[in-house]
C-alpha cells in the first residue's frame, strides 16, 4: 500500500533496521521497501542476514539494544518483522495457528520501477518442518502478505525480471517459543508412562543461529539469568522446584552475539501426587488379591482394599508382557487412596477392558460413598 | 472413557470403541483458572468442557475401580495410574 510506510516510522515500537557498516553492500537505490508486521508482540530478535552479502554475517541489525555500529542509509530501509509466538495446548503438540502477518509496500517515491525489467517480487518462507511455500507480489496492487505462521522460520524476497530471479533479501524470523507441559504422551504399545520432572521449551529454529541463550527468572519481567546455552532448538529445565512457576526467554546467537530475547513464558511443573504401576508390587503371585497397591511418588497416598472380597487381583503378563490389577465390576473391585490433589490437576491411566458402556452395576450392595 | 468434574459439574466423553481389550492410555486435566476440564484418549482429545472455576478440594478420598460414587464399576486392568498436581497442592 503506497504511502504505508510513513506511518510505520512513527510507530513507537516500530524497529527501524539500518544497514550495517560491517556489511558494507552498498543497497540499490531508488527502492524502498518496509517491511513490518501487525501483530502487537515485539519481535523476540533483529538481526538478520543480507542476501547479497554472506548469509550469517549479520548485516542489518536493528537500531537501539544492538552494540554493532550502524550506518544510517537512506535508502533501503526496513522494518522489522514482529511476531507473536503461539503457545500450543496441552497436552498434545499441535500446530501453531496463524499468529502473524507480514506486509510488503513500497514508497511512492522508490517504486520498484528503477530496477530494471521489474516485475515484481517473489517471497519464499521456510518452515518447520522443512518445507517451503511461495507467494509473489507485484506491488502496489499485491503488496500484502498473510500467510506467514508461527513455524516459518526464514522469509527471503526475490526480484523477478523478464530474464532472471535474483534475491533481494532475506530475514530469518524470530524464534516461536513455547512452553510444554509435562506430559509426555505415549501410545500405550508399552503401558509404561513416565512423567517427566522438568520445564521443556521448545521453539522454531533460526535459519542463522549458531545457537540459543536460554534463561529463567522467578519473577514475570526478569530479570533473567542464563542457565544454558543450547545448539538446537528445545531445553528441559530439570532443575525446578514442584509447583514454582518459572518464566523463561530465549535468544537466538550469531558470530556477532546473542540477540534480543523472546516474550517470556511461564510454566509451573506438575509433579507426581501419587504414582501406581502394577509391575512395582511385589510378593504377590499372579491371582493373588491386591490389598495395597503402593504409591511409588513418595507421597504415602497407597491405595487400599481392607474387604477381601472387594480387593481386585494381581495378574502377571497381562499387557504387553506386564502385570496389571485387574478389576471386576461383579465383584465391585475397587481401591480407595487419599485425594493427592487439588485445583489444577492431571490425571493418567494405562488400561485395557472389554467392558460395555454403562455398564459396572455391582452385584454386591453399595457402601455409602465418601 | 468419560471425565468428570464437580462442583458445577462437567462431564467429557470419548468416542466408543475403547473397550477392545487392548491397551489405551487416558489423560484427564482440570484447569481452575478456566474451568476447562480436558480428556484425551490414546493422546487424541476427546472434548474440553468449561466447568467452574471453584477451588476443588473435595473428596477426601479417590477411587480406582469404580466412580467415586462406587457405581460403574470397572471390569478391565489397570496397569499404571498417576494423578499430577500443578501447583500447590
Amino acid at each position: 500500500m503506497l504511502g504505508k510506510s510513513i506511518d510505520a516510522r512513527t510507530r513507537d515500537d516500530a524497529l527501524e533496521v539500518e544497514h550495517n557498516a560491517i556489511c558494507g553492500h552498498t543497497p540499490r537505490t531508488g527502492f524502498e521497501t518496509a517491511l513490518y508486521s501487525r501483530s502487537d508482540a515485539r519481535i523476540p530478535c533483529e538481526r538478520y542476514s543480507c542476501a547479497f552479502c554472506c548469509l550469517g554475517a549479520a548485516s542489518w541489525h536493528s537500531r537501539g539494544g544492538d552494540a554493532h555500529p550502524v550506518r544510517s542509509v537512506r535508502q533501503n530501509r526496513w522494518f522489522a518483522p514482529r511476531s507473536r509466538g503461539a503457545v500450543p495446548s496441552r497436552p498434545t503438540p499441535r500446530v501453531p495457528a496463524d499468529t502473524r502477518r507480514i506486509d510488503l509496500w513500497f514508497t511512492p517515491d522508490s517504486p520498484l520501477a528503477p530496477v530494471p525489467d521489474s516485475l515484481g517480487l517473489l517471497g519464499r518462507i521456510t518452515r518447520r518442518p522443512p518445507a517451503r511455500s511461495s507467494f509473489s507480489t507485484t506491488p502496489p496492487s499485491g503488496d500484502e502478505f498473510a500467510g506467514l505462521r508461527a513455524e516459518d522460520s526464514s522469509m527471503a524476497v526475490w526480484m523477478r525480471s523478464k530474464f532472471t530471479i535474483a534475491p533481494w533479501a532475506i530475514w530469518k524470523l524470530p524464534p516461536c517459543t513455547t512452553t510444554w507441559p509435562v506430559l509426555p504422551l505415549r501410545q500405550p504399545t508399552s503401558p509404561r508412562w513416565r512423567p517427566t520432572p522438568g520445564v521443556t521449551l521448545s521453539w522454531w529454529e533460526s535459519p542463522v543461529a549458531a545457537s540459543y541463550n536460554v534463561s529463567r527468572s522467578l519473577s514475570n519481567g526478569g530479570p533473567y539469568t542464563l542457565i544454558a546455552n543450547v545448539s538446537a532448538p528445545g531445553y528441559t529445565d530439570t532443575n525446578v522446584l514442584n509447583a514454582t512457576t518459572y518464566y523463561y526467554v530465549v535468544s537466538s546467537v550469531d558470530a556477532a552475539g546473542p540477540g534480543f530475547n523472546s516474550a517470556p513464558v511461564a510454566a509451573t511443573p506438575f509433579y507426581l501426587a501419587a504414582w501406581f504401576e502394577a509391575d512395582a508390587i511385589s510378593g504377590l503371585a499372579s491371582g493373588a488379591s491386591v490389598s495395597n497397591w503402593p504409591d511409588l511418588s513418595g507421597r504415602g497416598n497407597n491405595a487400599t482394599q481392607a474387604i477381601a472380597s472387594r480387593q481386585p487381583t494381581y495378574v502377571t503378563g497381562a499387557m504387553n508382557g506386564l502385570p496389571v490389577v485387574r478389576f471386576n465390576a461383579a465383584m465391585s473391585n475397587y481401591l480407595s487412596f487419599n485425594r493427592p490433589v487439588q485445583d489444577d490437576f492431571t490425571m493418567a491411566c494405562v488400561f485395557q477392558s472389554t467392558q460395555g458402556s454403562n455398564s459396572g452395576t455391582p452385584l454386591l450392595p453399595r457402601e455409602p460413598a465418601w | 472413557m468419560r471425565g468428570a468434574q464437580a462442583t458445577r459439574t462437567v462431564a467429557v466423553n470419548s468416542s466408543p470403541g475403547f473397550n477392545d481389550g487392548k491397551p489405551h492410555l487416558f489423560v484427564f486435566e482440570r484447569v481452575e483458572s478456566s474451568g476447562t476440564v480436558s480428556l484425551y484418549v490414546d493422546g487424541s482429545l476427546a472434548g474440553t468442557p468449561t466447568g467452574g472455576t471453584e477451588s476443588l478440594t473435595a473428596p477426601s478420598v479417590l477411587v480406582m475401580g469404580a466412580q467415586q460414587t462406587l457405581i460403574y464399576f470397572l471390569t478391565g486392568d489397570i496397569a499404571e495410574g498417576a494423578p499430577l498436581q500443578r501447583g500447590p497442592a
